[in-house]
């Protein structure tokens, strides 16, 4: 009898060493470093110069201005201007407040690549061109997409002044752009933020029928006696927007709903500017069948109702529209959608046909 | 309008440095900042030990805004979002901007009992508003010029946004 326990408790320990391998090596593949073998670090400094701009604020075909999610361009390097100006900002028919912008947009255009692309970046600092809205000031840029030396890439760009510089999509993922120069919370609040999604090598494991670009960030605004809406460092420090938007405006898509069918596939990108507040991002109605944190597919979670977004993060969702129907996208905290954080998907048409 | 505004807040905030009551100060700070400028946060803790550095040493301290457009309720939104107030005027004649040679905001201008320069330059070299301050050019100017030794550093090179005129 106690040898039949010794020999049952040596196959039970047996088979637990055999799933602890199992575990390990499975654990050892995804975090292993197989997916560091084809980085690119670093690369070659910076250019500045005073080279003058004119035309459009930002050019090349990997951009787009969310929601719309233009698909990469057939190509594994990209060259994409995005100019800083200050301009006007509207948040809505009676509010305006002047805003500092990546490529004359709240938000900055979307940059769409794939993993392994190199991007070759140029901006220039236009801010010398409109000095009867704003004082000229250094901006910079600082992409969370990229792996470069901050010091070189991310510098100060004086009114004028134009810097280039490359990088490689590394990873996979959805990530913000921003200004850097201090204080950088004020170039956030005054609209200096953007999106770069980065699609993997061979693209996302599911095919969807619509993609969307939702970006989400806060404004903090005071009104003037005067009446009119400056940005607020002091409500900002407090972490108390006055509003807060999906791609730039309080309930954009209240009055633009994304448009879907019933039946269809939906991929969403969807990331947290903050800068100072999380998100907890939620779509009435559905739940999520896939969310890959930080949009890399390796980070993937599944029947998931609501998303936690730092300040700065992201995830890509993607649900199935259930049925005909108006589908409420919001930040599940409620004070945020009180402020502007909830938008429409539009699926009361006909419904696709069943596949 | 604006100008009246700013003559009378300051009056009423005790300004006119040279013509206080009491003992002659050792010296004035002239900060030249804006209030839409996004650089004079990077040296807000600076700003802040001179304020209590400053008077106990005799130097007095007064917020230039010389941009065309500035406005009294812009300057107090400005203080309120960074959370310390100094006495001010807004320049809207630029006859400081002119006296002084300012060209950008922040840009400090250190000047002695018997009106001359001493300092010009930034606040201090923490540009990157990482609290990492390695030279503080003001500051040490203030302490030299409180002691009676000459300045040893008059003149530094620093950040900014440009300061744009009335014309």
């Amino acid at each position: 009898m106690k040898r039949f326990f010794l020999r049952a408790e040596a196959l039970a320990m047996g088979l637990l060493f055999i799933a602890l391998l199992f575990t390990l090596a499975g654990c050892g593949g995804s975090a292993s470093g197989d997916d560091t073998k084809n980085m690119v670090y670093g690369s070659p400094e910076s250019k500045m110069s005073m080279e003058p701009a004119s035309g459009p604020l930002f050019e090349g075909a990997a951009l787009s201005i969310a929601p719309e999610v233009k698909p990469v361009p057939n190509a594994t390097e990209h060259r994409v201007r995005i100019d800083v100006s200050h301009s006007e900002v509207l948040v809505n028919d009676t509010i305006k407040f002047v805003g500092w912008v990546f490529g004359g947009t709240y938000p900055g255009p979307v940059l769409h690549v794939r993993q392994g692309d190199k991007v070759y970046f140029k901006m220039t600092n236009r801010s010398n061109e409109t000095v009867g809205i704003s004082p000229p000031s250094p901006h910079s840029i600082d992409f969370h997409a990229a792996m470069v030396n901050p010091k070189d890439k991310y510098r100060e760009v004086i009114p004028g002044a134009t810097i280039e510089f490359e990088w490689t999509a590394n990873y996979a993922g959805v990530y913000m752009y921003h200004c850097g120069s201090p204080a950088i919370l004020q170039h956030m609040i005054y609209g200096m933020v953007g999106m770069t999604i980065v699609e993997p090598k061979d693209g996302y494991p599911t095919k969807v029928d619509r993609e969307y670009a939702l970006f989400q960030s806060e404004l903090y605004l005071a009104r003037l006696k005067s009446g009119m809406y400056v940005t607020d460092m002091a409500t900002a420090k407090k972490k108390e927007p006055l509003f807060v938007c999906f791609n730039g405006r309080p309930f954009r898509h209240v009055g633009e709903p994304l448009r879907a069918k019933a039946g269809e596939r939906i991929r969403l990108y969807v990331l947290n500017a903050g800068p100072c507040g999380t998100s907890s991002f939620h779509v009435v109605g559905t739940l999520f069948d896939r969310v890959w944190m930080e949009g890399n597919p390796r980070n993937e979670m599944r029947g998931v109702a609501t998303v936690m977004l730092p300040s700065s993060g992201a995830a890509v969702v993607e649900f199935v529209v259930p049925e005909k129907g108006i589908y409420t996208f919001v930040d599940h905290e409620f004070a945020d959608v009180e402020a502007g954080a909830a938008g429409l998907i539009d699926a009361s048409g006909d419904a696709v046909a069943a596949k | 309008m604006n100008r009246l505004l700013a003559i009378l807040t300051a009056g009423l905030l005790g300004l006119a440095p040279a013509k206080t009551a009491g003992a002659a100060p050792k010296g004035t700070v002239y900060f030249f900042l804006g209030s839409l400028c996004p650089c004079t946060d990077a040296h807000k803790h600076s700003i802040m030990e001179l304020m209590s550095l400053a008077p106990k040493k005799g130097v007095k301290l007064v917020a230039v805004f010389p941009n065309k457009g500035e406005a009294v309720e812009l300057v107090e939104h400005f203080f309120k979002g960074i959370a310390f107030k100094l006495p001010y005027i807004i320049d809207s004649t630029n006859r400081l901007v002119k006296k002084f040679g300012a060209k950008k905001t922040p840009e400090v201008f250190l000047v002695n009992e018997k009106g001359k320069i001493v300092y010009s330059g930034p606040i201090d070299d923490s540009v990157e508003n990482l609290g990492r301050v390695k030279n503080a050019f003001l500051k040490n100017a203030v302490l030299e010029l409180a002691s009676g030794r000459p300045v040893s550093l008059p003149r530094a090179e620093g950040s900014g946004c440009w300061i744009v005129r009335n014309k």
